[in-house]
């Protein structure tokens, strides 16, 4: 069963801090502003929303969303209203969605540069908690510029603090720290301020407190027009946490409550409660499974004025507990304490102006395991609003300078109730983000190590080969072999007589065509003889050897058989004998005459080789003829003809006294002189040995 | 008398043993001959692209006389086409074994080789082809391969220019010649020799993806993403080039056009471990880091032995706040041999 809140006790564990300490201006919206009708559709509901709108800002921060939503609504009908992008921009600023402040009140400034006194300082919060410090530094300034210092001081405004926490933040912008920071979702945060969590040390319920609408009939705290404190618990499931639920029961009462901490074993928690003396911390202690009514901590730990948090060493000897009472360096400070010999706990102790500033402390909370005190601080080197910082004690029991924990976990907005798990590794705090719910959200932090670099996989098929290989790019179309296709010709050299092999003849083949020797051969010992012919066709044939004379023929190969390339040919020889005779077939006459025609050469050239390699022989060169014509004509011309060839080898250098010549006419035919061939052959010059 | 008749008779044999020899000396190159004719009718066929006719010639050639080697090699290379590398291996070996001065016997065993992975050895029958004067454009191009394969990109260097310069417009030789400036940092002169392949032949993708790759190294990202897009519009199914377009857009910081390429690659081939592992990085640029977790377990599970799917997933983990399992991943990738995991799991203790 809820318990009712009075209305009577109103403090809170913590106020929003972010520009309340200086109030905004609540300007008035006339409906001259609109330059519109007031007939037109849809405008006299809209007038009025803004009415509300104007009563719910003049309410103060807790109701500034709901307005918000009812001046956007009324911006439709005149988006150029200074006073209205003004009362939008900074109901912006006073939610989580601040990164739309700037726009609006950078409108209303263009519209109308005077639309209030505190444009300026609106301008700079604006730019301020957007990052954007340099910016804001010059509307600081703006602002500040306007005031005497008289009137500073009187107001209590502190320009340097405003200025510094931009310093700050540039520096601490410039230096982010590795974390990830997640809102712990919409089924745990509100749009309301949710804070302080504090986790079971079994980590499996997450305490918090929130300042959400319970059910129509909560009210709001007249301080800051928002609804009750209250704690809640949630249950992890998996990585997420369960919809939280009210604690109710012992736990709650007609005031603020807050959750602040749990003991290490489970059995205690630690509450805030707003009471009159102004909030103190009590503790309950879970029996049977149930926590008991909630008692005051020690009185020595109290004072008459405020105790916010409270944190305990991690063997629970030591605590600091964050109080506002007598003997503090400014607002809420760190106080310690440590149970005596007795095992009561000593008069709490500033913690001196090394730790507390002239501004708030809050948030004060031990490490599980670790000599190091979390909390949050709104001097020191904050860039805005509540910073986390984090102080560690020395093997001597000094504790050091407290150190900001760094964008992004502080930013210019409140950032506090830091919790971190013993490893060090992450954390749950309450932050105002940009990516939050409403008010103050809890987020988780997770700590990331070293910056690590992704290993991005690229791959690249750098030869063509291996992207698309050309299937017969290695093949080399073959060539042809040459294959031995000559003709052979072969045969056996024989004396014409004895029929003896004739060794060591020389063997001629000249193509008549070309009037050339185009192979010779020698026979072996055995007259055998294979001589390679270019192609299978007639060729002459010159045979001579020693001792023989020599032998021209025609050997028609064209005619005759081949077999394994080879053609055959044999050739007999005459002896160098006296009264051998020898047809010189290839001297040539021109018609009816005696003179030798150039063809002759050769066979003229071979009777004079005979005769120079056989220096004693003598020879009878005589002429013959057909038996055509008279005997007298046939006779001078055979005669005339042998002398020709005998007075050509006299002048090739042939003695004349070895060469006789002699005319027969057509008494000595070979042939028949009856037929054309047998007239052809009788038609001749020849030889005869007539001594050797 | 007796020795005189035994001397007769041992004349008698050795005269009609020196004639048989005569004679199969005779029948030999007769059958050489035959061989060497058919041969040609084979090279003939070959020249025609009709290689079932030349294979079949040359079965023929070498049954009339199997000592002839050149028939060999012939059906080796006929063999590497309808792709039975062992018989054609076979047929390389006896080629040279009957002549060891046929330098194309040793190119085309040392390309059956290449075909096998075995590089080295390749490499020294491609230097023996060389060197026994097959000087054609593909032996060194081939070598070329070799060498860059055994990274040995200064003699590749030099075996791709020989091949281009007896062959001017041999498109692959400059490919490789770019790949293998690329090797030696020279990146402009890649992007030259790339150009050059592409002017010979348009159909190499692969040019305007590794062309690419070198204006990335020259902070050309525009020219880059023009020629990975050349290269993906000319084959829209080369994964390749879109995996390494999503690389360039995310490296421009363009993370959803990465997301998109590294998305068709795993459309295309689903079985790509290292787009599910790009695509995990960019989700983590995203914030997606449940995403990308799923995402480095799909390339793990395609890949079991991937080490930085496992270094890479421990940092989507490390940001979920899953600090065991990241720790566990990183040692994992050190067990991989990923040189950077040692520091991370310096962090986890």
């Amino acid at each position: 069963m809820r318990i009712v809140k009075s209305i009577i006790f109103i403090v809170i564990l913590i106020s929003s801090i972010s520009f309340n300490s200086i109030s905004q201006e609540d300007i008035k919206i006339k409906k001259s502003d609109f330059q519109i009708e007031i007939k037109e559709v849809g405008f006299k509901e809209a007038w009025k929303e803004l009415k509300q709108a104007e009563k719910l800002f003049s309410q103060g921060l807790g109701t500034y969303p709901d307005a918000l939503e009812l001046y956007l609504r009324t911006a439709k009908y005149n988006s150029d209203c200074a006073k209205l992008n003004y009362k939008i921009g900074v109901c912006y600023l006073a939610t989580d969605k601040f990164y739309h402040a700037t726009e609006f009140l950078e409108r209303a400034y263009l519209k109308d540069n005077l639309v209030t006194d505190d444009i300026h300082f609106m301008l700079a919060r604006a730019y301020h908690l957007n990052l954007d410090f340099d910016k804001a530094i010059v509307n600081y300034k703006a602002y500040f510029d306007a005031f005497t210092a008289k009137e500073l001081e009187k107001y209590n405004i502190n320009v340097d603090k405003y200025i510094r926490e931009c310093r700050y933040g540039k520096e601490l912008t410039n230096q982010p720290v590795r974390v990830i920071i997640n809102n712990l979702g919409q089924r745990v945060n509100s749009r309301y301020d949710d804070y302080n969590p504090v986790l079971h040390p079994n980590n499996d319920l997450l305490y918090f407190t929130s300042r959400r609408e319970l059910d129509k009939k909560d009210k709001r705290i007249e301080a800051d027009n928002k609804f009750f404190e209250n704690v809640f618990v949630s249950e992890q499931a998996g990585d997420l946490w369960r919809k939280p639920n009210l604690v109710e029961n012992k736990l709650d009462s007609k005031n603020n409550e807050s959750v602040i901490t749990i003991s290490k074993d489970g059995s205690s928690i630690y509450l805030y409660n707003g009471q009159e003396n102004g909030g103190d911390i009590l503790v309950s202690e879970l029996k049977k499974g149930n926590w008991k009514s909630p008692k005051l901590i020690s009185g020595k730990l109290l004072s008459k004025g405020k105790e916010t948090t409270i944190a305990f060493s991690p063997d629970e000897r030591e605590l600091f507990i964050v109080s506002n009472q007598y003997g503090t360096v400014g607002g809420m400070d760190i106080f310690y304490s440590k149970l005596n010999e007795k095992g009561k706990w000593t008069e709490p102790a500033n913690m001196g102006a090394a730790i507390n500033t002239e501004y708030n402390e809050e948030g004060v909370y031990w490490h599980p395991t670790e000599d190091k005190v979390y909390f949050s601080s709104q001097g020191h080197n904050s860039m805005g609003g509540y910073d986390v910082f984090v102080m560690e004690r020395n093997e001597e029991g000094q504790w050091s300078i407290p150190v900001n924990l760094g964008y992004p976990i502080n930013t210019p907005n409140d950032d506090i109730f830091f919790k971190m798990d013993e490893n060090n590794k992450q954390a749950y705090y309450s932050a105002v983000r940009d990516n939050g719910f409403g008010g103050k959200d809890l987020y988780k932090v997770i700590f990331l190590g070293e910056e690590k670099e992704m290993k991005l996989s690229t791959e690249d098929i750098f030869l063509a080969w291996n992207y698309k290989s050309i299937d017969d790019l290695f093949y080399y179309i073959p060539k042809e072999v040459k294959v031995d296709t000559a003709l052979y010709m072969v045969g056996q050299v024989t004396d014409s007589k004895s029929g003896e092999a004739i060794k060591m003849a020389k063997i001629e083949v000249i193509d008549l065509e070309m009037s050339q020797v185009v192979a010779t051969g020698l026979a072996d010992t055995s007259g055998i003889y294979k001589i390679k012919i270019p192609k299978k066709k007639d060729y002459g044939v010159e045979v001579t050897a020693k001792d023989y004379l020599f032998f021209v023929e025609m050997a028609y190969l064209s005619q005759k058989q081949v077999v394994d390339s080879k053609v055959t040919a044999n050739f007999q020889l005459n002896k160098i004998d006296v009264g051998a005779t020898m047809v010189l077939d290839n001297i040539f006459f021109e018609t009816n005459k005696a003179t030798i025609k150039t063809e002759s050469a050769a066979e003229l050239a071979r009777l004079a080789a005979l005769l120079v390699e056989n220096p004693t022989i003598r020879l009878e060169i005589s002429g013959h003829t057909d038996n055509v014509g008279s005997y007298r004509v046939n006779q001078k011309l055979s005669e005339s003809r042998a002398k020709s060839v005998v007075n050509y080898m006299v002048s090739q250098g042939v003695s004349a006294d070895r060469l006789e010549y002699k005319g027969y006419a057509f008494n000595q035919p070979i042939a028949d002189n009856n037929t054309a061939d047998g007239r052809a052959k009788n038609r001749r010059v020849e030889f005869k040995v007539i001594s050797k | 008398m007796k020795h005189f008749k035994i001397t007769i008779l041992l004349l008698f044999i050795s005269s009609f043993a020196i004639a048989q020899a005569n004679e199969i000396e005779q029948e030999i190159l007769k059958l050489k001959k035959q061989a060497k004719l058919i041969y040609n009718e084979g090279v003939r066929f070959a020249e025609q692209g009709k290689i079932t006719d030349a294979h079949k010639k040359f079965d023929a050639a070498l049954f009339i006389y199997s000592d002839f080697a050149l028939p060999y090699l012939e059906r080796a290379k006929i063999l590497i086409l309808t792709n039975e590398l062992d018989l054609a291996m076979n047929d390389c070996a006896k080629a040279i074994e009957l002549n060891d001065k046929l330098g194309e016997a040793f190119y085309i065993r040392a390309y059956m080789k290449m075909l096998m992975n075995d590089h080295q050895n390749a490499l020294t029958d491609f230097t023996h082809s060389i060197q026994k004067g097959f000087t054609e454009p593909q032996s060194y191009y081939y070598r070329g391969l070799m060498n860059f394969e055994l990274k040995d990109y200064n003699s590749a260097l030099i075996d791709f220019t020989m091949a281009i310069d007896k062959d001017y417009d041999f498109a692959y030789a400059y490919n490789e010649r770019a790949s293998t400036k690329r090797m030696l940092s020279d990146y402009h002169g890649a992007i030259h020799d790339y150009k050059q392949a592409l002017s010979y032949d348009s159909t190499i993708v692969i040019a305007y993806d590794n062309m690419a790759s070198c204006k990335i190294k020259t902070g050309d990202f525009e020219g880059a993403l023009e020629d990975y897009t050349k290269a993906i519009t000319r084959d829209p199914d080369f994964y390749i080039s879109l995996n390494n377009r999503g690389n360039a857009y995310y490296q421009m910081s363009n993370y959803e056009l990465a997301l998109n390429d590294f998305t068709k690659v795993t459309e295309i081939k689903k079985d790509y471990a290292p787009a599910y592992n790009n695509l995990g990085i960019t989700k983590i640029e995203l914030q997606n880091y449940l995403g990308a977790e799923k995402d480095f377990d799909m390339a793990i599970e395609l890949d079991s032995e991937y080490g930085e799917a496992y270094m890479n997933r421990g940092y989507a983990r490390e940001f979920l706040g899953k600090f065991p399992a990241a720790c566990a991943d990183w040692r994992k990738a050190q067990e991989l041999g990923v040189e950077d995991a040692e520091k991370y799991i310096v962090e986890c203790e």
